[in-house]
């Protein structure tokens, strides 16, 4: 991945900033102080992983929806904008962040990350986007935390080092479980469970003690057990005896009791109430018979009553016609109305059309041939209208050409005149001659007196100079002196050798004496040139004096001659000469204003001629104009205007002529729907022989109506008697079911008291009476007898005891049996206060809780030591993972980084450290000098230690790449603490390394720098210099006019947001020859948006042409309409010409095809018809199922009877309403409902007959049970 | 012969002699409720035979381990048989693994309505109403180290329902063929059927769960037969609490607040759900967020559960949260597994354990040498699959939160 460019609408001090052209490889940017470096990494660092709350700051001057910006960048997807946006509302709802693929397509925050990969922001902050600080943060560290940082710096560690997160874990994991064998929560969960088992194991001796109580316990219960048999058994005998003596003379009455029943013989089982029984029958048979001879008689006036109804059955049949023609009275009426109202509206309707059609001075059938005008009729006059608006407009152009020209032809001419005037001169040219060789005097006049001073200078200073030439003709006295005294030391020399040597010159004489000689010519020599060239000098000086003189002498002449021909004037030459200077300049300005005389002249002759030729395109428009109204039938007299409210109203006539059409169609219809509804009443009328009067359609209905009312009364009586009859019907039913019920019970009730007849029962019943009244006697007296036994023991054991004995026996025996019980008893409460005693120690036994609070307490332990374990697994595998993660660090990652880091800090530092490196089990980080010696990174110099991080980053971001995970690196102000010649080493490395293809952005404040990277030939870009962030504003207002000089004019960048959401400037809906009126454009749909879009600052980078980082952008100064509605907008890929009338206003034209058209009409008619037809049936549906219903609830009802007849009578049997006899109904009531209860009837109210037989047994004795029962 | 309808009470592994376990810490007013819990939930047993109007109670096996409840559980057996006995209900019961019949004490009687079954081949007891046989009993207490033969029982064609008292497990279709009415089984803690149809095999499961992850109800069932030989089993509780093991969900901006009051909600929705019983409720936070992340670290669970004995613990019915731990699985964004950095080496080392087959961990090199000898050497080597799993997810979500400063965010 690497960035191609920014966007920056606003982060920090940027507005609008655009940066493009980024290179693959190296770009330096350099700018001074504030100049925005350090924004642009952090805007870098926001746009990949947002506004963080330290990066917030950045927000705090921009307006909220200008924060924020776009990155470009080239990654595999191919070239995508990153744009993310600053949320100033709500911070956790995040900001909000846009991908924007070159196909078009947009994604979020899933794109950004996998166009990231694997490096989260701090990796990107401590390793790819660096700042001076965080290299600084780096360089102050000591080396193990420097060798900690290095550790995060490769695995995105942050604040957190994995030596200390190894440490903490073994810290945890030895308080659970302390691998040194201290104490430790195991152990000591271990010595508490161990304990608990101690104690549990004593509390199991308890059993022991158990099983000795419970063996004394079972010998004292099986004791117990004999003594209280042997008690049971005394105090039973004893009571038995007692009871004995009690009960013997009722013994002796019962016996008598017995004797006398059974001399009385079997006896027939008769109920008590056989006679009351049989007596309330016939009672109710003969109420019976009573109502029955009542019905009778009801009944035959039922039957006279409906004989009397007649019925019309022609009238019947016809009835749900009629009912159906009820329903449409309304309609009738309605129609009626109706056809007033459409009478009325197609009149007014009429007159509105017509009054339209004068208005546009159109005949009828031209009025109708409009509407027929299609929309490529009307497209037609487009082309001869817009030629001749622009045909007009040319004649307007050209008219305010011509006047202008004219205009300003006069003027230059009355001042030409006026100027003219002034200088006294009839012709211009002349008086500029004139002036002109008064000026070139002056000139020569100036320029010889200033040739004469300098002649009379020099001639002055050829003067002095032949003076001193003279002067030089004799040569000075110290030369002569050093000459002479050279001769005459020399001579001296040459002499003395020749005196003092013997016999000649010595070895030195000869040398000195030609030395001597030759200095002597070359003195003589000098003289004699010296003297020759002085006399030359002054021949040539005297000569040029003289010529001098003659020259001086003829300009002085010149001059003399020039001041006789001088214009006449006052003062200094020079300021002679100024003034006529200054007035041959305004003539030679004034030569220009003529000039400019002559041009407007001819102007104004051109632009009469472009007007005549403007008036004849006019002419030939309008013509063609004229041409194209009569070929579509309208007149020729229509001007465009004219023809455009023909258009805008053209709908408006369609619509009033269809609505005439429509009205027409209606009337006819309504004229025919009532014309069908009064033939149908005529002929229901004559098919039911009424006679109503011809033209009145409502009131043969009204006739028809009144005589069905009447027949449905007549069916309403008749159906209610028909009801009343079967219910009659069924009440005598039930009568005679419920005589021949009592006749029955009769029956049986005789057959059951095996009576013949009533008075055979009556005897029967006075027999029973005395049989039950010795059966009551015995009864009491065994009463009496089994209260006295209370039973407690079987009457066959109180007849053994009273066998024999008297009741003195009895009472001694009694007494002997008592005093056994008394000393067994005593001998029981002893063994029961034994076994109380060993209940109590085995309940106490039972009742300890011990061994299950121990268990319950080891469970605890268990838990707890379980749980430890579970942690301590944890830790430890956690543990062994995380020192198998170091050591595979250790000797695979980080070699490899430190290998290249070594490397560039090899090349950094010139050689003078060789090599980064770490122990694998030290937290510490080492450099190696030349000479191999291993120095710690603390004690490295401030520069040193930056060289050594940034190195390290190169090689982080090398590693990273090599990896697959390939990200520019972004430097900011990194090389600021370095000296000129580790700044060059340090940016001839970034070269290299750039070269590589990693991207590098470095920013830079120094110059030096700056000029460091030129020498290497690497492109430096200069940043904008900003003010401070209180003139910031200023200076983004200087910086934004075109005429900047790094501004790109040609195209103004579009602004990426919203205006990349919005559309292409749209067409100007607008009649072309009145744009002056957009008041008057189809402009409803539209919204005008004001141009808020500022110019944008664009800083062209580098000479490479990138392809532009947004392609889309909108004019500031262009006024865009935008329709309100989305789907209204016209469609941009379709080409439309720019002012295209018919195509934007063409879903509003009346004749198009998309509109509104009779097809459509007739369709839509349809389905309003059909709906309407639907839901009538829909009615006549549900109708149906309503009366499927009430049919289904009337199972009773002929079946011959049509539907709708059942439907109309059960409403009225609904209403049921019985006025015929009240009384009877209330008798028949009471009657039918008096209760007979046929299973209970034999029985009784309470007994079925088969628990009756069963209660009175087969022979009707009364049973044990069955008494009781009964 | 007669078909005669009749009911019973099947109940098993009562076990006396088992306090609740897997608790670290029972509070003093719940000492008592735990404690009395299984003979509580055992005298339920008896009284819903009395209450059911059972013709008799069937016992399939490991009602106490006698040496381990002392006194206390034989006396309190006998106690509730006679109650049985009063009522004339007979006990028919087979011993399992802690009960054969020569552990019960001799000092202790039995009442006569019980009847135990010896060890080895199954014994027949015929079961008579008003001395009409009604059904037949086939039983016997089980052999340790002997599994259930089926073979042994065998029902009687065209005769009595046969009822198979026993402890232990088989194969179901091997059971199945044996034709026996209804095999009332014993052995195993969770209340199974193993099928039913004309024929039927039941465990009615332990009549009071006794750890955190016996969740539901407990036990027994009553059994009725009606004439046609179709079995209806219904179960019966007999629980005196319940344990509970409740899910909470929190999202990624959920905060303590949110979280506190879902637990208010789910724990009074207990309350209302289960008013007749305590709770011992067991809670996990499962989903993501940093609500997830302090509550795996500690501290937050810590006092959440405080707030909620606090709040609810105390009350009638106790609803006591015993323990809110973090869902032990590693719930990191995807992409983590990938990164290159330290927690994504780390996270792709723990994704590649947990993904090798038959894995074990060894971590006896961390043990100090007194313990290398004794039971923590075993424990210090985890085989088995699912907690490897768990370990490996927990030592996941460790190692996250320490190697990112502010802990996942997901």
């Amino acid at each position: 991945m690497r960035i191609t460019g920014l966007r920056v609408d606003g982060f920090g001090v940027f507005r609008d900033l655009e940066i493009g052209g980024l290179s693959e490889g190296l770009n330096v940017f350099y700018g001074p102080n504030e100049a925005g470096k350090t924004t642009l990494m952090q805007f870098v660092r926001s746009v990949f992983y947002g506004f963080s709350p330290e990066r917030r700051r950045y927000l705090a001057a921009v307006d909220g929806e200008r924060a924020g910006g776009t990155l470009g960048i080239l990654a595999a997807e191919g070239r995508v904008d990153v744009v993310r946006r600053a949320n100033r509302g709500e911070p956790a709802v995040g900001d909000p962040l846009t991908v924007n693929y070159p196909d078009g397509t947009r994604q979020g925050e899933s794109a950004l990350k996998a166009i990231l990969g694997s490096i989260d922001e701090h990796l990107f902050n401590h390793v790819f986007c660096v700042g001076l600080r965080e290299l600084q943060e780096l360089g102050t560290l000591t080396d193990p935390q420097a060798a900690a940082m290095l550790y995060q710096m490769s695995s995105g560690l942050g604040s957190i080092s994995l030596i200390d997160v190894v440490r903490s874990l073994e810290e945890a994991r030895n308080r659970i479980l302390d691998a040194g064998g201290g104490a430790c929560e195991i152990s000591r969960l271990l010595e508490q469970r161990n304990r608990l088992r101690a104690e549990i194991e004593q509390i199991g001796r308890i059993s022991h003690d158990f099983g000795r109580l419970s063996g004394e316990q079972a010998r004292v219960e099986r004791d117990l057990a004999m003594l209280e048999e042997e008690a049971r058994r005394l105090r039973h005998e004893v009571r038995l005896a007692e009871i004995a003596a009690t009960v013997q003379p009722l013994w002796l009455q019962r016996d008598s009791a017995q004797r006398q029943l059974a001399a009385c013989g079997p006896v027939e089982s008769i109920p008590e109430d056989a006679m009351h029984r049989l007596e309330a029958i016939g009672d109710r048979l003969a109420r019976r018979r009573e109502y029955l001879s009542r019905w009778k008689a009801a009944w035959s006036r039922l039957c006279h009553e409906a004989r009397a109804l007649k019925v019309n059955e022609t009238l019947e049949r016809l009835a749900p016609r009629i009912e159906a023609l009820r329903e449409q009275e309304g309609w009738l009426s309605t129609l009626a109305t109706r056809s007033a109202e459409l009478k009325t509206e197609i009149e007014e309707l009429e007159a509105r059309f017509a009054l339209q059609r004068r208005q546009f001075g159109l005949s009828e059938g031209g009025a109708n041939q409009l509407s027929g005008l299609s929309t490529s009729a009307f497209q037609a006059l487009r082309r001869p209208a817009r030629a001749m608006k622009r045909a007009r407009a040319a004649v307007e152009e050209a008219q305010k050409a011509l006047a202008e020209e004219e205009e300003r032809a006069l003027s230059l001419a009355e001042q030409v005149e006026k100027d003219l005037k002034a200088w006294n001169a009839d012709d211009l040219q002349t008086a500029l001659k004139r002036q002109g060789e008064a000026v070139s005097q002056l000139r020569r006049r100036v320029q010889i007196d200033q040739r004469l001073e300098q002649m009379v200078e020099h001639q002055g200073q050829l003067e002095a100079q032949t003076h001193r030439l003279i002067d030089n003709q004799v040569m000075p006295t110290w030369v002569m002196l050093s000459m002479g005294g050279t001769f005459i030391a020399g001579s001296m020399l040459l002499l003395t050798l020749a005196i003092y040597s013997r016999g000649g010159f010595s070895y030195w004489g000869w040398p000195l004496a030609i030395l001597w000689i030759v200095g002597l010519v070359a003195i003589v020599s000098t003289k004699a040139v010296w003297e020759r060239a002085s006399a030359r000098r002054l021949t040539a000086c005297r000569r040029q004096a003289a010529m001098l003189e003659a020259q001086v002498k003829d300009i002085r002449r010149e001059r003399e001659h020039l001041d006789r021909n001088l214009p006449p004037g006052e003062g200094p030459i020079q300021q002679r000469l100024r003034v006529a200077e200054r007035e041959l300049a305004e003539l030679e300005a004034f030569v220009g204003r003529d000039a400019q005389r002559l041009a407007a002249q001819s102007s104004a002759e051109s632009a009469a001629e472009r007007l005549e030729r403007a008036k004849q395109a006019a002419s030939d428009a309008h013509k063609r104009w004229r041409q194209a109204l009569a070929s579509i039938g309208l007149p020729a007299d229509l001007a465009p205007t004219q023809v455009r409210d023909l258009l805008s109203r053209n709908e408006e006539m369609a619509d009033l002529r269809r609505r005439l059409e429509h009205r027409y169609e209606e009337l006819k219809q309504r004229t025919r729907e009532r014309e069908a509804l009064t033939r149908r009443i005529a002929d229901l009328l004559a098919e039911a022989g009424l006679a109503a009067p011809p033209d009145d359609p409502a009131a043969g209905l009204r006739l028809l109506r009144r005589a069905l009312a009447e027949q449905e009364a007549r069916q309403k009586r008749l159906v209610e008697l028909r009801g009343k009859a079967r219910r009659l019907r069924r009440k005598r039913k039930r009568v005679d079911k419920s005589v021949r019920q009592l006749k029955s019970y009769r029956r049986r009730l005789l057959r059951a008291a095996g009576a013949a007849d009533e008075k055979q029962l009556r005897g029967q019943m006075a027999r029973l009476a005395e049989v039950n009244g010795l059966r009551n006697r015995l009864l009491g007296v065994q009463q009496q007898i089994e209260a006295a036994i209370g039973g407690y023991s079987p009457s066959e054991a109180i007849a053994e005891a009273l066998q024999g004995q008297s009741a003195e026996t009895l009472r001694s025996r009694r007494e002997v049996l008592a005093e056994k019980l008394a000393g067994t008893e005593k001998a029981l409460r002893q063994a029961a206060e034994q076994r109380g005693r060993f209940a109590e120690q085995l309940r106490l036994l039972s009742d300890d809780r011990g061994p299950a609070a121990r268990q319950l307490e080891m469970n605890t332990i268990e838990r707890q030591l379980a749980d430890a374990l579970h942690r301590w697994r944890v830790r430890a595998v956690a543990c062994r993972t995380l020192a198998d993660l170091r050591v595979a660090y250790e000797r695979d990652r980080q070699p490899e980084t430190l290998q290249e880091a070594s490397d560039y800090l090899q090349r950094m530092t010139g050689g003078r450290y060789s090599r980064v490196w770490t122990p694998l089990d030290e937290d510490a980080l080492y450099v190696d000098d030349h000479e191999g010696n291993p120095r710690s990174v603390e004690i490295l110099s401030h520069g040193t230690r930056e060289q050594l991080f940034i190195c390290l980053r190169l090689a982080l971001a090398a590693a990273f790449a090599r990896r697959g995970t390939v990200m520019p690196l972004i430097l900011d102000d990194v090389l600021v603490n370095f000296d000129v010649d580790r700044a060059r080493a340090a940016a001839a490395v970034m070269r290299d390394f750039a070269a590589l293809g990693h991207q590098v952005l470095l920013f830079t404040c120094h110059e030096h720098i700056q000029k460091i990277f030129k020498a290497l030939k690497t492109p430096v870009n200069t940043l904008p210099a900003y003010a401070a962030p209180r003139r910031l504003e200023a200076a983004r207002v200087e910086s934004a006019p075109r005429k900047k000089t790094r501004t790109r004019p040609k195209r103004p960048k579009r602004v990426p947001t919203p205006a990349v959401e919005e559309p292409e400037p749209q067409p100007a809906l607008e009649w072309e020859w009145e744009a002056e009126e957009p008041e008057e454009m189809p402009a409803a749909g539209l919204v005008e948006e004001p141009p808020t879009v500022e110019e944008p600052e664009i800083i062209e980078l580098g000479e490479e042409d990138e392809a532009p980082l947004f392609e889309t952008s909108v004019k500031s100064e262009e006024r865009r309409f935008y329709f309100d509605d989305e789907n209204e907008r016209p469609d941009e890929t379709q080409e439309a010409e720019p002012d295209d009338l018919w195509e934007d206003t063409g879903r509003d034209q009346p004749g198009d095809p998309d509109d509104e058209t009779p097809a459509e009409h007739g369709e839509g008619e349809g389905e309003e018809s059909e709906e309407e037809g639907s839901e009538d049936n829909w009615e006549e549906v549900d109708d149906e199922e309503e009366s499927e219903d009430r049919w289904d609830d009337e199972p009773d009802e002929d079946a011959e009877e049509d539907t709708e007849e059942r439907t109309w009578r059960r409403s009225l049997r609904r209403r049921r309403h019985d006025d015929w006899d009240d009384r009877y109904e209330d008798e028949y009531d009471e009657l039918v409902e008096e209760p007979v209860d046929e299973e209970n009837w034999w029985a009784g109210d309470s007994l079925s007959d088969g628990r009756r037989d069963e209660a009175y047994g087969e022979n009707g004795d009364l049973g044990d049970g069955g008494a009781e029962a009964a | 012969m007669s078909n005669r309808p009749f009911r019973f009470v099947h109940a098993a592994d009562l076990h006396l002699e088992e306090v609740p376990r897997g608790v670290a810490h029972v509070p003093t007013h719940l000492t008592d409720l735990f404690l009395q819990s299984p003979y509580r939930a055992a005298e339920r047993v008896f009284d819903a035979a009395c209450s059911e109007h059972a013709d008799f109670l069937v016992i399939s096996g490991d009602l106490l381990d006698a040496a381990r409840t002392g006194p206390r559980g034989p006396l309190f057996l006998v106690e509730q048989c006679e109650k049985l006995a009063a009522r004339g209900i007979p006990v028919y019961w087979a011993g399992g693994l802690v009960d054969p019949p020569e552990a019960w004490p001799p000092s202790v009687r039995l009442p006569d309505n019980v009847v135990f079954f010896p060890v080895g081949r199954p014994e027949e007891v015929i079961f008579n109403r008003q001395s009409e046989p009604v059904v037949r009993l086939l039983g016997a207490s089980r052999t340790q180290g002997r599994r259930l033969r089926p073979n042994e029982y065998a029902a009687e064609p065209g005769g009595l329902f046969t009822i198979a008292v026993t402890h232990g497990g088989a194969d179901p279709e091997s059971l199945k063929r044996r034709e026996i009415g209804y095999w009332a089984l014993g052995g195993r803690h969770q209340r199974q059927t193993l099928f039913s149809g004309p024929e039927a095999a039941h465990y009615p499961g332990t009549p009071q769960g006794r750890s955190p992850s016996d969740t539901g109800q407990f036990g027994c069932t009553l059994v009725e037969v009606d004439p046609r030989r179709t079995i209806r089993l219904t179960p019966i509780t007999t629980h005196v609490f319940r344990w509970h093991a409740e899910q909470v969900d929190v999202g990624q901006s959920d905060t303590r607040k949110d979280l506190e009051t879902i637990l208010r909600q789910r724990i009074e929705l207990l309350g209302q759900a289960h008013p007749a019983v305590d709770s011992m409720i067991s809670w996990t936070v499962s989903g993501s967020g940093r609500l997830l992340t302090a509550i795996r670290r500690g501290g937050l669970a810590d006092e959440l559960v405080e707030m909620l004995r606090k709040e609810y613990g105390f009350g009638q019915p106790a609803l006591w949260s015993l323990t809110l731990e973090a869902e032990a699985a590693i719930c990191v964004p995807p992409p983590w597994f990938e990164q290159e950095t330290v927690r994504g080496d780390f996270l792709r080392m723990i994704r590649d354990w947990r993904e090798k087959p038959r894995a074990e961990i060894d971590l006896t090199e961390y043990l100090p040498e007194c313990y290398l000898a004794g039971w923590l050497s075993a424990a210090a080597t985890v085989s088995d699959e699912q907690e490897l799993k768990r370990i490996l997810a927990e030592a996941a979500m460790l190692g996250v939160d320490l190697l990112t400063p502010e802990g996942p965010e997901s």
